[in-house]
């Protein structure tokens, strides 16, 4: 049985899931949780449309190197990409375990995985340093925000442990405890309500910053919240302060 | 006149051992005598050798056999080193700076391997407590700080440039293989249809807003590689410090033990820098957990830190180490780095650095066996070498011979202190001191062993501790006092001599072997006199085909060999056959033929190249005692040809050359020679009969013959009276010359040989210068001067006359 209500963990590959640990993570959290594995590899159109421009170019950022971006190799490097991703997947699923499925498509990241949720989604985006200010990252965290689906930060290089499952509450009403709740009862945790300012918070919500000193030497193992609450704006930054998986919920 | 010799009394056929003079029942208890026994010169040798410690006075030890001397030595070797100090340990240890050149660390003795031990612990510990610091909330947390404060510039710094180029209406896009930049229209893309549709002016802006942010983000990249490499260093420096506080305890207890040993300190401190440098193989431990070869490999590369006991006397005790290498090849000598195949190519360490001899007995002694360090190729010179240095270097063998075709390493050389001790043979050391002179350099010290002592009460007595010590030690049956006296006798044999005794114990241990073998056969508890002669007559047994063929063929009359009557010319001479140790007397029929010639004799087994140089010597002489006695007034004018009859092998010694005189003097007198009689004895070129060896052999194997086919009563061997102390034949030998059916006649002059041999005196000159009527004397001048008359009559003269052949 699944909780809180979740079947399915959706993992982008094309935009979404650019940190390099990212698909172990996520096969051990869809296995936690008893959640059917769904990755996708989005092949960017507006990628595609980009490199038709008669002055586009790429550079490497290993090297520095600037290339003419050519749209016949574009598309070679987007299928060696997506197989290079399915073989990540495919060894973290069975290291995990789990079944898994991969498609590949094209598209818009973000109607592309809009379209794909429903509520009883979570979708996992794991942003690197970089990747996380692309184009098409954006638009696919933007979209998969404003979905019926939850969204999960991976932070990057994150090593698996135990700890409380921490529920980030604006207060006690705050249906993020709930889940959090049943999250920690189904993968055999404690659950901890963590309200930082008790209630009292500024229009603006509340800094990442503030939220990770908040929780202090809680050693949780995940942390969920609540989109619409305030702390929505800070999920992917207070994973990545904290080293641990953060779960929006709608 | 010459009188006809007496044959040898009984008594003198054979010395038994005074069994008064054996104050024991039995050998049992008899413990073994320590040291040297009876080598006096030897002792004083290898006890100066020992004690010298300068460069060079090493100690070559040779005797008649090179196994006795090698027992005798270590046992000494073995007391001396009782009171010297032990050496130090020696440990080979990674080098952190060059892997290719390990490094030895010299350590008291003993300690090695509790130093290799504490470092396996540490290292051991590491392993479990490293990793748990590594997973610890604290580190975690302090990594994710560091690393989150240098991410968040860097995220800082891209959000920026994302910002910026959101306001100039541009898009930074991932690529599969970078970043491009892209224009952007109401938040999407624009297409290239649609940019085409632009106003020029509209296009050429967006491209410069591009190219103007291009290079914004290449400066953001270089710096994001910064930060990359900031962010690196900044873990790696917070591993260093927390593995460093994780270790400083442990590191500090293993360096209490070794306070006084400044290079294990340093190394242990050399091994904590390169931990650190390292920490990646304890931390990458719990990532590689599910994963045995990324384990294995983890282990492999910890091995570095590993310490390799090359030589320790943690379990010799403190003395001084006594090593013996039976198999000195060059790797077994000065050691050998060992190679593990991996994925096709040769690898080694420190670790696969193996000990040497050298090494073993390092502040020691070794005793090498000369003949097999000399077979053994670069052995030799390798020994020199490190002799020459002072210090011990391993060498590779296949480098010597171009077949190295891997890395290899070149580990510390480790200072040389021992004292080698070669032992062999005699022959050997003399052919090894004449062709390299580097032995008189590096071998200062010669222990020359005696092979024999006296026979005498108290040597009989010696000898009877040494067989009850073999018996003891080798847990052999005690032997009763008749049986030690019957060894006694043996030993006596052995040395060929009634009055000397063998010291070669190794032949000694043979026989006692065999004696308790045979006493237990036939259930007795103390071996007896029976058990010894049984035990003798097997060894011979064994032995013997070759000498029973031989005698078949005389006794079918396909080797002739009379045993009676007398013949003209013709006599049985004696010789030695020696195979495999074995020694047998076998009977030649030796005949000689005279004719008129110039005065020379023809050793027929000469001129066919079969004789040996001191047997035409021995003929030579021959020459010079005609022309002694028969040619002071006349040239001797005769040729006489002599020959080993049915003898296909070669021939050599003198001790046949009176035989063969009897021979000539017997052709040239046509008096006969008795053929019951067999003859051995060189002569000098006065008559003199002179001692031969092997007597009791030669006489054996006559006897055998004669038994074989009936003693007749005048029967005998003639040996040179000097011969006669030689004597310890064998008992039947004995019991019939004590029943008058053979004799053995002691011989000092060829007067008396021919008086016996042909019952016709030699007789002196008479005051007329002439030779006595009746004489053999007087036959051969009468003889030769028939032989110069007919070379008169045919009108030359004698050394006119032409040579039958050479000589």
């Amino acid at each position: 049985m699944s909780a809180p209500g979740f079947r399915r963990l959706i993992l982008e590959l094309g935009v979404g899931a650019t940190g390099p640990s990212s698909p172990r993570e996520a096969a051990a959290f869809a296995k936690s949780l008893g959640l059917e594995l769904l990755a996708v590899f989005v092949e960017d159109e507006a990628l595609l449309h980009a490199s038709a421009l008669p002055f586009s170019r790429e550079i490497d950022p290993v090297t520095h190197r600037w290339r003419p971006l050519e749209p016949e190799r574009l598309e070679n490097e987007m299928r060696a990409a997506a197989a290079w991703a399915r073989e990540r997947f495919s060894t973290a699923a069975k290291e995990a375990g789990i079944p898994e499925t991969f498609e590949i498509r094209r598209g818009d990241p973000g109607p592309l995985a809009a379209g794909l949720c429903v509520e009883t989604d979570i979708v996992a985006v794991s942003p690197s340093r970089i990747g996380g200010a692309t184009h098409g990252f954006q638009r696919l965290t933007a979209t998969a925000q404003g979905s019926p689906a939850a969204v999960l930060w991976l932070p990057p290089n994150a090593a698996p442990r135990r700890g409380p499952i921490v529920a980030a509450a604006a207060d006690a009403a705050d249906p993020c405890i709930a889940a959090a709740r049943q999250i920690a009862e189904r993968i055999g945790e404690v659950l901890a309500v963590a309200m930082p300012r008790g209630g009292d918070y500024p229009v603006a919500g509340v800094s990442a910053e503030e939220l990770a000193g908040a929780l202090n030497d809680a050693g949780e193992r995940m942390i969920a919240l609540s989109r619409t609450g305030p702390f929505g704006e800070v999920a992917a930054e207070l994973s990545a302060r904290r080293g641990v998986p953060v779960l929006v919920l709608e | 006149m010459a009188e006809v010799p007496v044959p040898l009394a009984p008594e003198r056929l054979y010395r038994r051992t005074d069994p008064a003079a054996l104050d024991f029942a039995d050998t049992s208890g008899m413990a073994r005598l320590p040291g040297l026994i009876h080598q006096p010169r030897a002792r004083e040798a290898i006890g100066f050798g020992t004690c010298v410690g300068q460069a060079g006075f090493n100690i070559f030890a040779i005797g008649d056999a090179a196994d006795r001397v090698r027992e005798s030595v270590r046992l000494m070797l073995d007391e001396a080193a009782l009171t010297r100090p032990g050496p130090p340990d020696w440990v080979y240890v990674d080098n952190f700076v060059d892997p290719r050149r390990p490094r030895a660390l010299s350590l008291p003795a003993g300690r090695a391997p509790g130093f290799q031990k504490a470092v396996h612990d540490l290292i051991a510990e590491l392993k479990a407590a490293l990793p748990a610091v590594f997973e610890s909330e604290d580190y975690q947390k302090r990594r994710a700080a560091v690393q989150q404060g240098i991410q968040a510039k860097g995220q800082a710094v891209f959000a920026a440039l994302n910002e910026k180029a959101q306001e100039k209406g541009v898009a930074i896009l991932r690529t599969p293989a970078g970043f491009t930049l892209a224009p952007v229209r109401d938040g999407k893309i624009v297409p290239p249809a649609d940019f085409n549709a632009w106003l020029r002016d509209e296009q050429h802006a967006a491209q410069q807003a591009i190219e103007s942010l291009e290079k914004d983000l290449e400066d953001t990249l270089r710096g994001m590689s910064r930060l990359e490499k900031e962010t690196r260093d900044a873990t790696q420096a917070l591993e260093r410090d927390t593995a460093r506080f994780a270790m400083e305890h442990t590191v500090r207890q293993v360096k209490a033990a070794y306070e006084d040993l400044p290079g294990v300190l340093a190394h242990i401190d050399a091994m904590a820098a390169d931990l650190l440098e390292n920490i990646q193989l304890f931390v990458a431990r719990q990532e590689a957990a599910a994963d045995p070869a990324a384990i294995a490999r983890l282990d492999s590369a910890l091995e570095r830190y590993e310490i390799n006991v090359v030589v320790s006397q943690f379990d010799h005790g403190s003395d001084a180490p006594v090593v013996e290498e039976l198999n000195p090849t060059l790797s077994n000598l000065v050691g050998r780095v060992e190679y593990l195949q991996s994925q096709g190519a040769l690898v080694t360490n420190f670790g696969m650095i193996k000990a040497g001899a050298l090494h073993r007995a390092n502040g020691g002694t070794l005793l090498l066996d000369a003949r097999a360090l000399l077979s053994e190729p670069y052995s030799w010179s390798a020994l020199k070498r490190a002799l020459t240095r002072g210090e011990i270097v391993i060498e590779d063998v296949t480098r010597f011979v171009g077949l190295t075709a891997t890395v290899s390493l070149e580990p510390d050389p480790i200072p040389l202190n021992i004292k080698i001790v070669l032992f062999g043979d005699r022959n050997l050391y003399y052919l090894l001191s004449s062709a390299d002179p580097d032995l008189a350099r590096h071998f200062k010290v010669l222990a020359d062993f005696d092979d024999e002592c006296e026979r005498g009460v108290e040597n009989e007595m010696m000898l009877a501790r040494i067989i009850g010590g073999i018996a003891y030690a080798e847990g052999l049956k005690p032997l009763d006092r008749d049986a030690v006296g019957r060894a006694i006798e043996h030993a006596a044999r052995l040395a060929e001599d009634q009055t000397r005794l063998t010291l070669r114990v190794d032949l000694l241990r043979d026989l006692l072997t065999e004696v308790s073998h045979w006493a237990g056969v036939a259930g007795r508890a103390v071996a007896t006199r029976d058990d010894v002669e049984h035990a003798i007559a097997q060894q011979i047994a064994r032995a013997s085909r070759i000498r029973d063929r031989g005698r078949e063929m005389i006794l079918r009359d396909i080797a002739l060999i009379d045993t009676s009557g007398a013949r003209v010319g013709q006599i049985n001479g004696l010789s030695v056959m020696s195979l495999g140790g074995f020694a047998f007397g076998k009977p030649s029929r030796i005949t000689c033929g005279v004719r008129p010639g110039a005065g020379r004799i023809v050793d027929i087994e000469r001129e066919v190249e079969l004789g040996g140089p001191l047997h035409s010597k021995g003929v030579l002489i021959l020459s010079g005692y005609l022309a002694g006695r028969y040619g002071q007034d006349t040239p001797i004018s005769l040729n006489a040809s002599l020959v080993f009859e049915q003898s296909y092998g070669g021939v050599d010694g003198d001790s046949a050359s009176s035989t063969e005189l009897y021979a000539l003097l017997s052709a040239i007198s046509e008096i006969p020679l008795r053929q019951d009689i067999a003859v051995t004895g060189s002569v000098n070129q006065h008559g003199i009969v002179q001692a031969i060896g092997g007597a009791n052999d030669k006489i054996e194997g006559y006897f055998d013959i004669c038994a074989a086919r009936g003693l007749t009563g005048t029967q005998g061997v003639m040996i040179p009276a000097s011969n006669a102390q030689h004597l310890m034949l064998r008992a039947d030998v004995v019991a019939a010359c004590a029943a008058g059916k053979f004799a053995i006649w002691p011989i000092e002059t060829i007067d008396q040989g021919m008086a016996l041999l042909t019952g016709h005196p030699m007789s002196e000159r008479g005051p007329d210068g002439g030779w006595p009527e009746g004489s053999v004397n007087r036959a051969v001048a009468a003889r030769l001067k028939k032989f110069l008359q007919v070379i008169k009559d045919a009108g030359g003269r004698p050394d006119e006359l032409p040579r039958a052949a050479k000589p």
